[in-house]
């Protein structure tokens, strides 16, 4: 157990991370920070002394002008095999989704899962990721629902096609947009590098947790989290990502109300960003957040945030007053004036008896995210108090 | 202006059918639409694009819909009080642990709770419906007391059918099934007994035959003095009077039996009428004269019909079965009869009949020689069945208690749940039963069926030979029966013996599987019992 830096490392075969002699350990040096081991086994001490080595930063080698420019021009050459990569890409699966409008999306539902696998597969090798992941949501659209299908498969494919078509364009475009186009396309975002970025957006706030999903695609599960600063009225989607090799990290618990730095990744609409550092953990919210006005207000807001950037997606909204009703077997939110919208399909069963329990049918505030098919709600605000549903 | 169902219409037919088939007529489209699409481009591409731009304008060109409905306006709240930290904290503990203990300490706190009149809090209340859903149906319908009205509203839900139980109103009594009008009675028989049975009187002359019977196994379950004058009233209809059918038969038992019970004279006195004319007095002898001294009461059934046992008077009588129906276990006909009144009259009557205590008649009518038949080569007494029969359905603990002296074996096994706790232990050491855990759990867990220390220290000891011997692996099984009845005065017995091991994997598994569960429980069963004792 590395106390200092804290690590462990056992002799036990378990596959739980750590396992239940390290956290025996833990346990004990919490109750007694005192203690200390009198004689350290020698592998313990190869092992700390080999942490320690890892971490100590290397001293800086002395580059000269050449090394400096044979770098920049290796890097340059890469972002410019890159963007050949990614041109091919986005041509190739122009092409695809031309030839699906061809030949007519009745076909889609027959179509085998390879026939998107091979498509995301060949994104994946023209480094557009990204692309990858829109052909894979067209395939996961359930076409067993057949009035909602055609609805979840235009969604997909017409914000495809504006993204292909403005990445042809986006020489053209502010640099903001370029990066967020790339970010789109696929390139990846460093929250290592945000962590020291002066330049990015970071703001000090009262961030309320509103709720967490969790999400499995293939090998990797992604974390969803959704803060919002209660004082900036500014909302943060956190991303965090397991895989079979590394462990998923999850430093939030829903609910909860911390005094942090948010520092936000550059995006037209910034919208995910990474905790840099907490103050406190408060027990109460001290500023209650400000509240959309109904359900029209917060389609206006949709809107106005679809208006600035067309892919805005999972965006989250405070709204005012709202009961949850049930229509024809799906769930709404209705507002006092009696506007609805409706629940995402996926959550209607487990949504309505948590609602009920926490409600008790009172219109209440409510935190919702915006997904392609109908809102996730993420919580409610009863009492000044917020219970995640 | 084209509106957003129209846009969709008219795009839908190409993109669905595909441009090879259907030709997109750009004139139709609004014109913000129209002459954004590139002119010299193929169909397909002005297809891709009519798509994209028609998404976004339905998107952010429409309207929220106006909810038609009637929005809910009573607002849900309890009246009840919430339960304490201590009793949440109990909950927690209990659902750290494995499957069926978890299972049976859940019953106890939620008995503790149902009868604290407290509620658990809303956030609790999803969970508490996943993991009681294997409780049986007793314990669910406590669930749906202790989870508030809003908790209530919720189990309409479709994925709560297991707590979708028929309400029990006087409308079910009157309309509903049979098995809801039982459950109406069940639970009338409990708040207000004296309307169960003018309910039951009034609707008795139209009730069908399965019917009856069904109504009467509920009163005879837990039968009262103030059900007499019900019972009376309603033999009239079978007094005297051939019952031909089987149905009808068993219902006049089930009267007899009850009116016997309850010590109704004129049923009494026939029965003694009846029998009067086999009973005969003489000085004990042979198995008697063993078991006590003087004279007694001796039992000779005639192995013919004669006038006064014969079938059409058994029927008539008693509703019993006119013919021998079990020619293997009974030579004559008068020893079936006799079998089929053992069955259904409590064994004090006889023991009175006999001039002997209930043990001697039972040992008397289980040992005699008179009784005894011969099946594949093994001698059998003819009513051990009968009066197994007996102790059940009377609910006789004194004959249970005799029984489960007197015979031994697999058929004793019914009884078990019934036996006082001493006899349980006793029956349980004498036949060296520490391994049959469906034995030791077809108890339910009360105080009265805890296990005293002696028991749980015997049970410990016996077990720890076993182990020891190698001869048995301790499996978690096992802890999770005796820590349901474990005395908590012979933990430091089980404490002090758990240290000799001389195997360190099976020390590890009878420390985990035996040891922590008893620990767990028992502390769970303190708290609870000092939480009940404010």
């Amino acid at each position: 157990m590395d106390i200092q830096d804290l690590a462990y490392k056992c002799s036990c075969p378990s596959r739980q991370f750590p396992c239940k002699h390290g956290l025996g350990l833990l346990l004990a040096f919490a109750a007694i920070p005192s203690a200390t081991v009198v004689e350290e086994p020698e592998w313990v001490s190869t092992w700390v002394d080999k942490r320690r080595n890892k971490s100590e930063p290397k001293p800086a080698t002395e580059r000269t002008p050449e090394d400096v420019e044979k770098a920049d021009a290796a890097k340059e050459k890469r972002l410019a095999d890159r963007y050949t990569l990614v041109n091919a890409g986005v041509s190739e699966l122009t092409l695809w989704l031309e030839d699906m409008m061809r030949v007519g999306l009745l076909e889609l539902p027959n179509k085998p899962q390879s026939y998107f696998a091979d498509m995301a597969a060949r994104m994946v090798d023209a480094k557009a990721p990204g692309l990858a992941g829109w052909v894979r949501a067209l395939s996961i659209v359930d076409f067993s629902q057949v009035d909602v299908w055609y609805q979840d498969a235009t969604s997909v494919i017409g914000k495809l096609n504006l993204l292909l078509n403005a990445w042809k364009n986006q020489q053209n475009l502010p640099p903001l947009w370029q990066q967020t186009l790339r970010q789109l396309i696929g390139w990846s975002q460093s929250s290592k590098v945000l962590e020291t970025d002066k330049t990015a957006t970071a703001l000090k706030d009262e961030w309320l947790v509103l709720g967490q999903e969790k999400e499995t695609n293939e090998d990797i599960v992604t974390l969803r989290t959704w803060l919002w600063g209660c004082s900036t009225g500014k909302s943060c989607l956190h991303l965090s990502f397991g895989t079979r090799f590394s462990p998923l990290e999850n430093g939030f618990i829903a609910g909860t109300i911390q005094e942090s730095e948010v520092a936000f990744f550059p995006w037209v609409l910034e919208q995910r960003g990474i905790v840099r550092k907490t103050k406190q953990i408060l027990d109460r919210l001290q500023t209650y957040p400000q509240m959309l006005a109904g359900v029209s207000e917060l389609h206006r807001q949709e809107v106005e945030d679809i208006r600035q950037n067309p892919w805005v997606n999972n965006e989250v909204y405070l709204v005012q007053e709202v009961k949850l009703v049930t229509s024809d077997g799906r769930l709404y939110i209705v507002d006092v004036a009696g506007r609805c919208e409706a629940i995402l399909p996926s959550v209607s069963d487990t949504m309505w008896p948590s609602w009920i329990l926490a409600t008790g049918h009172a219109a209440v505030d409510v935190a919702v995210v915006r997904k392609s098919t109908g809102l996730l709600p993420l919580g409610v605000f009863i009492d000044g108090k917020y219970k995640v549903l | 202006m084209t509106d957003a169902k129209t846009l969709q219409e008219i795009l839908q037919e190409v993109v669905l059918l595909g441009t090879e088939r259907r030709q997109l007529d750009t004139s139709r489209l609004p014109s913000s639409i129209a002459e954004r699409l590139p002119t010299a481009a193929s169909p397909e591409r002005q297809a891709l694009d009519a798509l994209t731009y028609t998404y976004f304008y339905q998107r952010t060109g429409t309207e929220t819909d106006t909810y038609a409905g009637t929005l809910p306006t009573e607002i849900l709240s309890e009246t009840k009080p919430y339960i304490g930290e201590a009793l949440a904290n109990i909950l927690a503990s209990i659902l750290d642990l494995e499957y069926s203990l978890k299972n049976e300490l859940l019953k106890l706190w939620i008995h503790s709770v149902y009868n604290r009149g407290e509620l658990i809090p809303s956030e609790k209340v999803l969970p508490m419906l996943e993991v009681c859903r294997p409780l049986n149906q007793h314990s669910r319908r406590k669930v749906t007391e202790i989870i508030g009205v809003r908790g209530q509203t919720i189990l309409q839900h479709k994925s709560y059918q297991t707590y979708h139980f028929t309400a029990l109103s006087e409308t079910q009594w009157t309309e509903g099934p049979l098995e809801g009008r039982k459950l109406y009675l069940i639970k009338l028989r409990t708040t207000d007994p004296q309307k169960a049975i003018e309910l039951l009187a009034q609707t008795w002359p139209s009730e069908g035959v399965r019917e009856r019977i069904s109504f009467l196994q509920l009163l005879s379950s837990n039968l009262s003095e103030e059900d007499l004058p019900f019972l009376v009233e309603m033999y009239e209809e079978y007094d005297n009077v051939p019952v031909p059918k089987t149905l009808s038969r068993v219902c006049k038992l089930h009267l007899v039996n009850m009116l016997t019970r309850l010590g109704h004279r004129p049923t009494l006195e026939r029965i003694a009428e009846f029998m009067r004319p086999y009973l005969a007095s003489q000085k004990a002898k042979g198995l008697l004269q063993k078991v006590w001294s003087g004279w007694s009461t001796n039992l000779l059934l005639p192995t013919a019909q004669d006038d006064h046992w014969n079938g059409p008077v058994v029927n008539t009588l008693f509703g019993l079965e006119e013919k021998n129906l079990n020619l293997k276990l009974y030579d004559h006909d008068s020893h079936y009869w006799m079998s089929e009144l053992l069955a259904w009259v409590p064994m004090q009557i006889w023991a009175d009949l006999l001039h002997m205590s209930p043990l001697q008649s039972t040992t008397y009518l289980l040992q005699d020689a008179a009784f005894q038949t011969v099946i594949g080569g093994k001698k059998v007494a003819i009513f051990r069945q009968v009066l197994l029969d007996s102790a059940l359905r009377n609910t006789d603990a004194t004959l249970v208690s005799d029984l489960s002296k007197l015979i031994s074996g697999e058929d004793v096994k019914p009884l078990v749940p019934h036996m006082t706790q001493p006899d349980f232990e006793k029956y349980v050491m004498s036949h060296r039963l520490f391994l049959d855990l469906d034995l030791l759990t077809s108890r339910p867990i009360s105080t009265a069926n805890g296990w005293s220390a002696h028991f749980s220290k015997n049970i410990i000891s016996e077990l720890l030979k076993i182990c020891k011997g190698k001869s048995f692996n301790p499996h978690q099984k096992f802890g999770n029966t005796i820590a349901r009845y474990f005395h908590p005065e012979a933990f430091s017995h089980l404490l002090k013996s758990s240290g000799n091991f001389q195997n360190k994997t099976w020390f590890y598994a009878w420390r985990e599987n035996i040891v922590e569960p008893i620990r767990a429980s028992l502390l769970i069963r303190q708290k609870l019992n000092a939480i009940d004792d404010r």
